[in-house]
């Protein structure tokens, strides 16, 4: 209890016949119906960050997989082939624009670089899906999105029988 | 804690005091005086409560606990006899801002008191709003305010600086 603070206060209004004294953090005012008033300052640092997640996942260094299993399907026959572990889930959280972009092909089949038969969309404009290869409109901050990304392949071409597979890395930077 | 007994411990300190007329003079004044005081933090001309938002963490709504603890102290006497009532509002009506003048509104922090001398709350960004009410010819009571930030939603980058203030009223 800071008696001291107080009484100095309370005993410069009386001498000096005024109402009220101030006090760096505190106030004293005397008279019926007195009000006193105090300050307190808040201050918040944010810093600049990207969070973004590809996949169920939140753990670092684990991918989800995309499956198209042609099984029972003519190949090339034009008929879209729906990804058999249904759409994947992404996350987006920034408090700056965000660009995603995706890694190019590299496999091969209807995966080699350059192949337009692995079609996607996204459920999100907030996350938007980029083309392989290449980066999507930035994302204006803040945003703090989540949805999902749906893959399909159009199996326009005919492919020899085999699993092709590759992996593709998907980014998200800010300026 | 609850102050009920300042009065009559300020009279006593008056006798032990070398200066133990003045003081004494002062303290019939006190005591007949109605007055309010209101004190919150300590040691700084204002005090300040610093958050700091860890890297990858902004938004996820995981709280942020400011430093220092505050100290609320309010102490209040209509007559010697009398009874009233005391109020103290808080005004956060005008929201935190950062360098660029993005706003981040003070409903996004919170506050608990460690001995429940004043009930846990959420700024609502008003300007009078209910901090603490007591009825009693003598009001006496102080606490330590922790402060939180909700941390639920995605704000720009950078340091956002504001006030909020407290007022204690005899009604």
């Amino acid at each position: 209890m800071n008696l001291r603070k107080l009484a100095l206060a309370s005993l410069l209004t009386a001498g000096a016949g005024i109402p009220a004294v101030s006090m760096a953090d505190s106030d004293l005012a005397f008279g019926a119906s007195a009000t006193a008033t105090v300050d307190l300052n808040f201050s918040i640092v944010i810093p600049q960050f990207v969070y973004f997640q590809v996949g169920a996942s939140a753990v670092p260094g684990v991918s989800d997989s995309v499956l198209f299993n042609l099984a029972g399907v003519e190949s090339g026959s034009g008929t879209n082939v729906a990804d058999s572990n249904g759409p994947v889930d992404v996350v987006l959280r920034s408090n700056a624009q965000v660009t995603i972009s995706a890694e190019a092909l590299a496999g091969s089949g209807p995966l080699a670089a350059g192949s337009t038969e692995i079609l996607v969309s996204a459920s999100n404009a907030s996350i938007p899906v980029p083309a392989f290869g290449a980066s999507a409109a930035p994302v204006a901050g803040p945003v703090n999105a989540t949805g999902t990304w749906t893959f399909a392949y159009d199996n326009f071409n005919v492919y020899t029988a085999n699993n092709y597979t590759d992996t593709v890395t998907y980014t998200a930077a800010t300026p | 804690m609850r102050l009920c007994r300042l009065s009559a411990i300020v009279v006593l300190c008056a006798f032990a005091t070398p200066a133990g007329a003045l003081t004494f003079t002062w303290n019939s004044l006190i005591y007949w005086l109605p007055f309010v005081y209101i004190e919150v933090g300590a040691g700084e001309p204002v005090a300040t409560v610093n958050f700091s938002v860890p890297a990858g963490q902004a938004g996820n709504g995981v709280a942020v606990v400011g430093t220092p603890a505050v100290l609320v102290r309010v102490i209040g006497r209509r007559t010697l006899l009398g009874s009233s009532s005391y109020v103290v509002t808080v005004d956060s009506s005008t929201a935190l801002r950062n360098a660029r003048g993005v706003p981040l509104p003070l409903s996004n922090f919170t506050w608990t008191a460690a001995q429940g001398e004043f009930a846990a709350g959420t700024f609502n960004g008003t300007v009078n709003q209910q901090f603490f009410r007591y009825t009693g010819s003598y009001l006496g009571f102080e606490d330590m305010l922790t402060f939180r930030y909700r941390n639920t939603t995605v704000f720009p980058s950078g340091t956002y600086t504001g006030q909020v203030r407290f007022t204690i009223a005899q009604l």
